[in-house]
């Protein structure tokens, strides 16, 4: 009898999924043929290229197309940057896109939400480029505003902040936020609108204040979404926006030391060689650190809240 | 049932429509090979007489009796496609049907894009029989096995190529191991000559004993740049802007036909590789223009304002009386000796002297392994080395269209409105270009002038090529230090007590002296064989 019920179950649940793995499959491909199929090409990192034998026949090199990382000492600097960079966005990025979302879903006039939401979002359908020069304005030597109306009038001197090391932690931090804040705001908003409103309506029958329900019901609801973003985040540890690194401190050498990015550093050394084994070794690099980063945070997060855990 | 008639017919139509796509192609590239070889005997019947002379000029050419093939030919753009490419290609096509049994087809890509698409093109297979490296290294290239050695067809070939490397031309990119790889594009003038330009009236403003032609040291040229400088305080020194590099101009630097950052010899009767970073040249050069930039007379943002290329002396906004640059005549664009009706005085800072060449400053044509047909890639290419109206259509355009003439005895033309001046100046033999100048007479004397001081005055490592691959790795990360610091050193942005000395510490620290030291070993050896 229990084998029966069993088949019966098996049976009926495989005629209802049917037509969703068939809906999957045009996405499983695109996957496969996107994101899986080129992966060969990681086998170009370990070879000495030759476009004669073909990708496949070209010999074997060991790890010599990742020697130019490990050079010189720069790798320590540029590897610091990259992860406590993305690691700030992601704290700073985090914190204050779910202050604004929880402050957006407050707002009750349809107007004004419309308003904001659309300012909010606004820097981040700019191009990183637009970006620079904005910022270029504002902070130029010569001719910025920053130099120009407020601290030469106020000290006599200018600031040349793009050789000045110190000031450039804090500017791509504030850029980042100022464009990237919008887009992540909409996801977790979405999150919030989806929270019942009996919950809400429960906790001021029993006296809570505004405070109260944010901690005691928005941000646990909002956990989940929180660990999945970070999971997400974390394995593009080792990647960065090249825009924001390499157009918005306008590549200015001087200031290298804190703004330089793998990416930015493998743009600036392989620009003049074109050599794609070195580029798909630093790849590789990248790729590896990420996919490290994010099986090990996820084992974390299984040991301490194992619901949470992506997989 | 009339519905299902009526889809299915209709599925059979998109489906007939999709398959007739296919064939058009097909068709099409027959019809235009049979039109080909129709004008092929159509037109060595006719034959105008305009190309008859063309043809006299250039020296007997038999008419091509054997099959046509057909070549693909990279072009590079700066930002968007040339939109007369069809017009262009069609009539070079019919010159090069006729005289090398080639027609062309040219697939354009922007400079900045090209390095990524040759790849992607070799490395998918596809034809590519005419190749353009320009202002990147061509050792990458022949690492990788991803074009052919020319020696063979040249000597079979390329007998224009060849009679030009005769006369003495720096035209070939000779891999010391393995032979010739690159054909340089050959400029309207060769060598190197840095220079201060300034407006003659401005010049003689300063009552500084100075004049048009002087060789002056540097202390000199900072007298000149100050005293212009207390005149006209608002003016700036052009050319010390953006990242491109320009800490060379002050001295005899020969990097051997590989970028700086393997060593350079330093003077012209010069045998030994250096660190060009730790000559004397060069630092005095930063001192002059840490000096500059100290006292206001190089801008603040110097060195991140986006300008790659040295502005003209006029910046549009008055403001560059002084350029430091390159001084060599310019005969291909609207240059004149005035700017704006002012005269204009170059003051030398080194001799005029010819270096080894190198592709990280010019164009090399190279055949890659995908093409279908190398040898004809070569009967193109030597034409490009040898007719005029090939060069001058692939650069100028079309007659009466991109141009006209001026004088066409002398062939100086003037830039139509339909003229987006696309030109690199990169296909094949510059020295036949049309000459779009006014004075072109003076120009020319001077251009002439030029060259022969400069071809006369080579360096000792003129005719060597470093062959770098050995060193591959170093000089990747020694190319990652030079973009951290000679763009902000060279424009006298930085504190150089604090800056130079770390700068040399992590070029020692990358390798440097190891890859100077491998270039030397090898120069050595090709002096030897001298």
């Amino acid at each position: 009898m229990s084998i029966l019920t069993k088949k019966k179950g098996k049976h009926i649940r495989w005629g209802r999924v049917i037509m969703a793995y068939i809906m999957l499959l045009p996405g499983l491909l695109y996957l496969l043929i996107n994101n899986y199929l080129p992966m060969y090409g990681i086998t170009i990192a370990f070879r000495q290229l030759d476009f004669k034998k073909g990708i496949l026949k070209s010999p074997f090199c060991g790890l010599k197309n990742f020697k130019f990382l490990f050079v010189s000492g720069s790798l320590g600097p540029i590897m610091r940057n990259t992860i406590l960079y993305n690691l700030v966005f992601m704290v700073l990025g985090t914190i204050f896109a779910i202050a604004v979302a929880i402050l957006f879903n407050e707002l009750q006039n349809k107007v004004a939400k419309k308003f904001y939401q659309t300012s909010i979002l606004f820097p981040y359908l700019m191009s990183m480029v637009v970006v620079s020069s904005l910022v270029f304005n504002f902070l130029s030597a010569d001719s910025g505003f920053i130099n120009n109306s407020i601290i030469e009038p106020l000290t006599g001197n200018t600031i040349s902040f793009y050789q000045e090391k110190k000031w450039w932690p804090f500017i791509l931090t504030i850029v980042y936020l100022w464009k990237g804040i919008g887009f992540s705001m909409v996801l977790y908003l979405s999150t919030i609108l989806g929270i019942s409103k009996d919950y809400y309506e429960a906790a001021r029958v029993d006296g809570a204040t505004k405070w109260q329900q944010i901690t005691n019901i928005t941000l646990p609801l909002l956990k989940p979404m929180v660990i999945t973003m970070s999971i997400l985040n974390i394995s593009k540890i080792c990647t960065s926006d090249f825009g924001l690194f390499y157009q918005v401190p306008r590549n200015s050498g001087a200031i290298y030391s804190v703004t330089q990015t793998l990416d930015t550093y493998v743009y600036n050394a392989l620009m003049n060689q074109n050599n794609i084994s070195m580029s798909s070794a630093a790849s590789v690099m990248q790729a590896f650190i990420g996919f490290v980063l994010v099986i090990g945070s996820n084992m974390i997060i299984r040991r301490i809240s194992a619901e949470d855990a992506i997989f | 049932m009339k519905k299902k008639v009526i889809s299915t017919i209709l599925s059979l139509c998109l489906v007939g429509s999709l398959l007739c796509g296919c064939g058009d192609k097909e068709v099409d590239n027959v019809q235009s090979s049979d039109n080909s070889q129709g004008n092929v005997t159509e037109e060595s019947s006719a034959g105008t007489n305009e190309e008859a002379d063309a043809a006299d000029s250039n020296g007997e050419v038999e008419e091509w009796e054997g099959e046509i093939s057909h070549i693909v030919l990279t072009w590079l753009t700066d930002a968007s496609d040339n939109v007369y490419m069809d017009q262009i290609v069609e009539q070079v096509n019919e010159i090069s049907r006729k005289k090398a049994g080639v027609e062309i087809e040219v697939r354009q890509v922007t400079v900045f894009d090209a390095p990524s698409a040759y790849t992607r093109w070799i490395g998918g297979q596809e034809q590519v029989d005419l190749m353009l490296v320009a202002y990147t290294g061509i050792s990458p290239y022949i690492q990788m096995s991803m074009i052919e050695p020319l020696d063979e067809l040249i000597a079979e070939y390329g007998p224009h190529i060849a009679a030009l490397h005769e006369e003495g031309k720096p035209i070939y990119d000779t891999d010391p191991a393995e032979g010739i790889y690159g054909l340089m594009a050959l400029p309207v003038n060769y060598g190197i000559g840095g220079a201060l330009q300034v407006y003659t009236d401005v010049l003689e403003e300063t009552e500084l004993p100075y004049k048009d032609g002087d060789r002056l040291t540097l202390e000199q040229v900072d007298e000149v740049v100050r005293a212009v400088y207390a005149l006209h305080p608002e003016t700036t020194v052009g050319g010390i802007v953006g990242s491109a590099p320009r800490g060379t101009w002050g001295a005899v630097v020969d990097t051997l036909g590989t970028s700086i950052a393997s060593g350079a010899l330093v003077g012209v009767n010069s045998t030994t590789v250096v660190n060009y970073f730790e000559s004397e040249e060069y630092q005095a050069y930063l001192k002059l223009v840490r000096g500059w930039y100290e006292d206001g007379i190089v801008i603040k943002d110097a060195a991140t304002i986006d300008v790659t290329l040295a502005p003209s002396i006029v910046d549009g906004t008055g403001r560059c009386l002084l350029n430091l640059n390159d001084a060599k005549p310019d005969l291909t664009e609207n240059y004149e000796l005035t700017v704006n009706g002012r005269d204009i005085s170059c003051l030398f800072m080194t001799e005029k002297y010819l270096p080894s060449p190198s592709s990280t400053e010019n164009g090399y044509w190279t055949i890659p392994v995908t093409s279908g047909d190398p040898a004809a890639a070569m009967r193109f290419l030597d034409l490009m080395y040898s007719d005029k109206d090939i060069v001058n259509l692939l650069t100028m355009g079309i007659k009466d269209l991109n141009y006209y003439f001026i004088d066409e005895e002398n062939g100086v033309i003037q830039y139509s409105t339909e003229n987006p001046m696309w030109a690199m100046s990169l296909y094949g033999n510059n020295e036949l270009l049309y000459l779009a100048s006014q004075n072109y007479q003076e120009l020319k004397a001077q251009n002439d002038a030029w060259n022969k001081e400069a071809l006369s005055n080579t360096t000792k490592g003129y005719g060597f090529c470093y062959d770098s691959s050995a060193m591959i790795s170093q000089i990747t990360a020694i190319d990652a230090v030079l973009n951290e610091y000679r763009g902000a050193l060279e424009c006298g942005s930085v504190d150089l007590d604090t800056v130079y000395p770390e700068f040399i510490k992590k070029l020692k620290a990358n390798g440097i002296d190891e890859v100077i030291a491998d270039k030397q070993a090898q120069f050595n050896a090709w002096l030897a064989e001298q």
